[in-house]
């Protein structure tokens, strides 16, 4: 089941929301049960024959949690983590690499390994990752009790389980197992009111930035990618087109995930903070997809080392966790080089940075713009590799970007699709994100991420969704243009991650 | 570590005003929705519910839209005794004259772009309310002979399989009037700005209207730039599937209609002469061998007592050579392309195949297809294509050179 479906608008998230408050009347942890059998509906919903592989991940990783936290030895504790660990790899390499390393094999040793053609389940990525840092949280005492109903359903949590973001259970467990005197089924009417109302209409807006913007940019992503030589115009308007897609289409998911725990009185992270206003490569990562930025550094760079053991071992740790990033977004080279691109730019920040320290006054607009533009242009090149099919399309596609295949404007371009294209741009670059318009102010904002008034673009359009009739009758005015283009589906991009 | 910020808030002040957004919302939505699904079902811009409606009498466009939810509804509502399967061509080339088949309900449920795939769908699906009587079914060698999906449209969902069909159809159909396009349609038709240029497809019971055609082809550029592409050979870029597995879906199903005593006519399309020669070029064996294959699956149902005849239409005869128009664009009288042949080209194919009195004003056009005589049967139409290719240099240049 997707989000932006009629069964899940419809028919799914009404009962959910039904059977949660009622649920909730007799506490918190019933209220989770009832989540967690509306999370297997939904998971199931897709192949309800993954549902025991889902399950059997949940149940090992619980039993190695278990066992961490009930052991004193170190060296039994160690081993608790690495079978954990090696379980959660195993699966996830079995499931959504083994072709691909079978395919590399045949092509480097010129062998003929079959494929096994295997189907990678749902979410796999997701709730490995989130299940990984789970154990790991337990080995190292972060987490001082388990028990099983919880973890079941923060583990197989439906909002997050399709497409992120990535979960922590020590933000998590409170949520899911507060005494009833806490829950959101006891609390006062108006209280489950604002969430349902601040839930929806963040949900509204994510439903909107898929459907109405990401979706309306597909046409344009196509061609540039699939055209043999594509020319410069085409490419640009492609790429362009690809870099909004990708952001609405993701952060579309993220929203409406974040919505609808929100709706449940449940807050799960956030994972975008308009990326596109980065003014540099770390800032980029500290803004996109903030879940998994948070993951690879407290699980992979800060594990391998981190910038404790010199600037070799800082820059060497930088690119292997960029370049493990990069396979986990899918079995294909073209993510390896999109990490190592992206692993490439922090190395050259953190290089020019040891040069050159940054000042302490405040850049003047013109400067911050050149940093913009000049990071913008960065992730572009690298949305090139991460969005082309192979390798070589990534390359012609490069040449073209350069109008090594002529500039000629592209014929079968329909004007609306320029417009979404331009409208989205504006979104992007000029007015505030979602959270910054629904969550008001910006909740935790920790020093790593710059803060609104740091960020000069967030300011021109000041929009902060309130309570009132303005706001809910356009909220209903979205939702509606949104059903009224549910029949064109298109699957959300990061679902097949 | 630093946390990551999350989706948790401050409460806030005023939240007696939430209720009052989140109803505004509700509310808002609730209305235009409803009035959008009103608007919608009632005008049916698409005609997806009407079968036997006063509104078949208004003029649509040219090109249908949603066929397969078309035609699955009316063979619902409608219960033929009588159906034709088979593409466009049966769609486009075979009228449903009602003296045909007196006292009968006929439907014609071919679909654009149907394979053999969809057309058993078809049959399964109007067989579930009402097994016909009569199957009148048109056959084509190359892509869309296939098991598989042609017509992207027909989904499983418009097939019935249980008794809350009827139900669901009403459901698939609220749903479906739930979307920018038909809101589109509605509106267009409401201020007068929509195309009037035929009668919908269900008026003249599942055949596209000659009117509609007249549109289409002229859209398109006309018939003499439509068979420039077959002379170019710029058609059909796929290969054929292989045809044995569809062919034992296509026998199993004559087998089961055979047992409950349906009549069953076969006819091979009568494809203009140039588009007999694109495929003899490219698979000329295969071809032959699909013929031979199709005479001995019924001859074989035959010998069983069935009430079957399978008649090729295609090849080389006098309507399949007819003279195809130079630039100057003459339109043809038994084709609208090299492909699609008219309704008059149709009505003959008709007569022949169910053998009536003016079946004799054609003696020349269509050959029952046997076992003991498809040899003879091939070897007449080698020997006419090699013939057409003299007689027609120009137009067979790029077809005839490994014809023989």
């Amino acid at each position: 089941m997707v989000f932006n479906s009629f069964p899940f608008i419809f028919i799914f998230l009404p009962l959910t929301l039904a059977g949660f408050f009622l649920l909730g009347r007799k506490g918190r942890p019933w209220a989770a049960s009832g989540l967690t059998l509306a999370s297997l509906v939904f998971y199931g919903w897709w192949d309800y024959r993954y549902l025991p592989l889902l399950l059997l991940s949940v149940s090992l990783n619980y039993w190695a949690g278990h066992r961490i936290l009930q052991t004193a030895h170190a060296v039994t504790r160690k081993r608790w983590l690495i079978l954990a660990l090696s379980i959660n790899l195993l699966l996830l390499a079995f499931f959504k690499y083994v072709d691909f390393f079978l395919q590399s094999i045949n092509g480097v040793a010129s062998q003929n390994f079959p494929l096994l053609h295997i189907i990678m389940p749902l979410g796999i990525s997701f709730f490995s990752f989130t299940q990984i840092a789970f154990v790991v949280d337990a080995y190292y005492g972060k987490i001082q009790k388990i028990s099983f109903f919880p973890y079941l359903a923060f583990a197989t949590y439906f909002p997050y389980i399709v497409s992120g973001p990535i979960l922590d259970y020590k933000e998590m467990a409170p949520q899911l197992t507060a005494p009833a005197a806490d829950t959101a089924a006891v609390q006062c009417l108006s209280s489950k009111s604002e969430n349902i109302a601040r839930g929806l209409a963040l949900f509204v807006c994510g439903l909107a930035k898929k459907i109405l913007i990401a979706d309306n940019l597909i046409p344009l992503v196509s061609p540039a990618f699939s055209d043999h030589n594509p020319q410069l115009i085409q490419v640009w308007l492609g790429l362009l087109a690809y870099s909004f897609q990708l952001y609405f289409d993701f952060s579309g998911y993220s929203d409406m995930a974040i919505g609808v725990s929100r709706m449940m009185g449940i807050d799960i992270p956030l994972n975008f903070n308009s990326p596109y206003k980065a003014t540099s490569i770390s800032d980029f990562w500290q803004r996109w997809h903030i879940s998994l930025s948070r993951f690879l550094r407290n699980y992979l760079y800060i594990p391998l080392g981190g910038n404790r053991c010199g600037s070799f071992n800082r820059y060497r740790n930088l690119m292997l966790t960029m370049l493990l990033g990069g396979l986990w977004h899918g079995a294909n080279w073209t993510f390896v080089v999109w990490g190592g691109l992206h692993g490439l730019y922090l190395c050259i920040q953190h290089g020019w940075q040891a040069i050159r320290p940054a000042s302490t006054q405040k850049p003047s607009l013109l400067t911050r713009l050149s940093y913009r533009t000049l990071t913008l242009l960065a992730v572009l090149l690298a949305w090139c590799f991460f969005r082309a099919p192979n390798v070589s399309t990534a390359l012609q596609v490069l040449a073209g970007m350069i109008g090594m295949n002529g500039i000629s404007w592209p014929g079968d371009v329909e004007p609306f699709t320029l417009i979404v294209l331009a409208g989205s741009a504006f979104l992007a670059f000029f007015l505030p994100n979602s959270q910054e318009i629904f969550f008001t102010p910006l909740p935790v904002v920790p020093p790593t991420m710059p803060s609104q008034t740091n960020n000069p673009a967030t300011a021109i359009v000041p929009l902060r969704w309130s309570a009132n009739w303005q706001w809910g009758l356009a909220t209903g005015i979205v939702f509606t243009l949104c059903v009224l283009n549910l029949n064109r589906i298109a699957g959300f991009i990061y679902v097949q991650f | 570590m630093p946390p990551l910020p999350s989706s948790s808030l401050p409460r806030t002040t005023a939240a007696t005003n939430f209720p009052a957004s989140l109803w505004t919302s509700g509310l808002t939505a609730l209305l235009l929705l409803t009035t959008v699904v009103t608007l919608n079902y009632r005008i049916d811009p698409y005609f997806l519910h009407q079968w036997d409606s006063p509104l078949l009498k208004r003029m649509s466009p040219a090109q249908p839209k949603l066929s397969p939810w078309i035609k699955t509804y009316a063979a619902y509502r409608y219960q033929p005794d009588v159906v034709f399967l088979g593409s466009s061509r049966t769609e486009i080339g075979l009228p449903v004259d009602l003296a045909f088949f007196p006292g009968k309900k006929v439907l014609n449920l071919s679909l654009s772009g149907g394979s053999i795939g969809d057309s058993l769908t078809m049959l399964q699906h109007t067989s579930f309310f009402h097994r016909p009587e009569t199957i009148v079914w048109g056959l084509e060698y190359g892509p869309l002979f296939q098991n598989n999906n042609g017509n992207s449209d027909l989904t499983p969902n418009l097939i019935a399989h249980d008794q809350w069909y009827g139900l669901r159809r009403f459901w698939m159909h609220i749903k479906r009037t739930l979307a920018m396009d038909m809101s589109i349609a509605s509106w267009n038709i409401l201020t007068g700005q929509s195309e009037q240029i035929c009668l919908p497809i269900m008026a003249t019971h599942g055949h596209k209207p000659t009117r509609c055609l007249v549109k289409i082809m002229a859209d398109e550029g006309g018939t003499a730039k439509a068979f420039a592409a077959i002379m170019n050979e710029e058609e059909y870029p796929e290969t054929p599937p292989p045809f044995a597995p569809v062919m034992e879906a296509l026998d199993a199903a004559i087998g089961d209609y055979c047992q409950q005593g349906t009549t069953i006519r076969l006819f091979i399309q009568p494809l203009h002469a140039l588009n007999e020669l694109y495929w003899q070029k490219r698979s000329g064996r295969d071809m032959d061998n699909w013929k031979r294959e199709l005479s001995t699956m019924t001859d074989k149902r035959q010998q069983q007592g069935c009430d079957i005849r399978l008649m090729d239409f295609g090849g080389i005869n006098p309507v399949t050579t007819e003279e195809i128009p130079q630039a100057s664009g003459k339109e043809m009288r038994y084709y609208w392309e090299h492909s699609h042949y008219s309704s008059e080209a149709g009505t003959m194919l008709m007569h022949r195949l169910f053998a009536t009195p003016q079946a004799a004003t054609s003696p020349d056009f269509g050959v029952l297809l046997q076992p003991d005589t498809i040899e003879q049967h091939l070897e007449q139409q080698r020997q006419a294509r090699i013939a057409y290719c003299q007689r027609y240099p120009r137009e067979t240049v790029k077809l005839q050179s490994k014809v023989e």
